[in-house]
């Protein structure tokens, strides 16, 4: 079956078929912050029924078990659409971007 | 849109509405601020309040919050609640709180960075306009409004009520914008400064407008929305530099390489790729590349994949992109 895969700015949610066996659950919960933003315009996620987030090597899970709703938490322009989530386990991806300065590559922030 | 009593509202409209609304409080002396401050706690059948009134946010910030001790929430607020039945109540608090009375306190903390009473003013319109409250009810938010025209931003506690007069705010097609003073301005010519609705540090606010940044100077800047804006308004950057479009996809995603240049001697790098897309936002962000992976597949598609944590064929198959 496809897989869902979501861009909404530098986050990008890729459906996986299983979590890494190691992953530690870190929370249950019906509203999180999957990108953190300087400015305050966060990416949340959001569902009625509470949703897992796990943690492995610096990378972010989830499980998603009922239809969720992933948010741009801004007014005016330049708003993202929401995007509903299907159920499913989640890699959560944030963009990165080569910096020629530290010579690194770097997540985009936002 | 969320469903409260059987009525479909758009949470963004309230969060809108009441965000200009905390912003552009009604100009008025410090004596008729304290007066409605002091009448709003009688109404709601509290004990007086001490008024403390700030008008620059610099000031306002000097106080010692930790010895003001924990802020409550009293008078609008419990009193909208307590109009509001349980039962409604249980169902409906939950999303509206979190649709429209978070995202208003957040907005207006993200402009100005305090509390303030819009986010209960917020959700009683909610319950006004899905007729959750009764016409009373609705009269007294009326009269509450009114006397929060003159200072909609404050922090309350136990005693004392510290307002911070709400300071002038310039938009430009509904975003705080102003190229000439900062785009929310206190009383002492003291604020902050926007373009196009990014926050600015003023250094860098007045370098993005002289028009004179380098493509080095904009790569620069940690933060996306900033260097977008600086791109935006230094467009010259680019050109300046002789960098060459080496391919185009039809996700508007172009690849720039620039070679030979004092750029390159100087960040010590004998190739610079970088890509520009265009998001669906209608923004167009810049984003370095690593030379390794561009020197190998120099494909303006596989390297925005690359970038995103996907394969070529995940990227290819993505159908959600915003």
């Amino acid at each position: 079956m496809k897989k869902h895969i979501v861009r909404h700015g530098e986050v990008v949610l890729k459906q996986i078929d299983s979590l890494p066996k190691e992953a530690k659950l870190q929370k249950e919960i019906n509203k999180e912050i999957i990108a953190h933003s300087e400015t305050g315009h966060h990416h949340v996620l959001e569902a009625i029924k509470p949703f897992k987030v796990y943690s492995l090597n610096g990378d972010r899970y989830l499980e998603v078990p009922q239809l969720a709703k992933l948010w741009h938490q801004k007014t005016g322009k330049d708003v993202h659409t929401p995007h509903k989530i299907v159920k499913g386990f989640y890699k959560i991806n944030i963009k990165k971007s080569y910096n020629y300065f530290s010579k690194l590559l770097e997540r985009v922030r936002d | 849109m969320i469903e409260v009593n059987g009525h479909k509202i758009d949470p963004q409209y309230y969060i809108d509405k009441w965000t200009n609304w905390a912003l552009e409080a009604t100009p008025a002396t410090d004596e008729r601020v304290i007066q409605n401050v002091k009448n709003l706690y009688k109404k709601a059948k509290l004990k007086e309040p001490e008024v403390k009134v700030f008008r620059n946010y610099e000031q306002f910030m000097q106080i010692d919050w930790a010895s003001v001790g924990d802020s409550v929430r009293a008078s609008v607020g419990d009193s909208v609640w307590a109009s509001v039945g349980a039962s409604v109540r249980d169902s409906v608090r939950d999303s509206v709180g979190d649709s429209v009375r978070d995202s208003v306190r957040d907005s207006v903390w993200a402009s100005v960075g305090a509390w303030y009473w819009a986010e209960d003013l917020a959700f009683g319109d909610v319950f006004v306009d899905t007729n959750v409250l009764s016409k009373e009810k609705a009269q007294e938010l009326e009269e509450y409004k009114k006397l929060l025209e003159t200072q909609r931003i404050a922090i309350r506690t136990q005693d004392i009520v510290y307002v911070l007069v709400a300071p002038t705010i310039r938009r430009e097609d509904g975003r705080l914008h102003s190229d000439q003073r900062p785009a929310l301005e206190w009383e002492n010519g003291t604020g902050q400064y926007y373009i196009d609705g990014v926050n600015l540090p003023k250094e860098l606010w007045e370098s993005i407008l002289s028009q004179k940044m380098t493509f080095a100077e904009i790569m620069k800047i940690d933060i996306s929305d900033q260097r977008t804006v600086a791109l935006k308004y230094n467009p010259q950057a680019i050109l300046n530099e002789g960098s060459t479009l080496v391919h185009k996809d039809h996700r508007n995603n172009e690849l720039y390489l620039i070679e030979g240049k004092q750029i390159n001697k100087d960040l010590e790098a004998p190739k610079i790729w970088f890509l520009k897309m265009l998001c669906p936002t209608g923004r167009t962000f810049i984003e370095g590349v690593p030379p390794d992976e561009a020197e190998k597949n120099p494909n303006a598609t596989y390297l925005q994949a690359l970038l995103c944590g996907l394969t070529l064929q995940e990227y290819l198959d993505m159908e959600l992109e915003s």
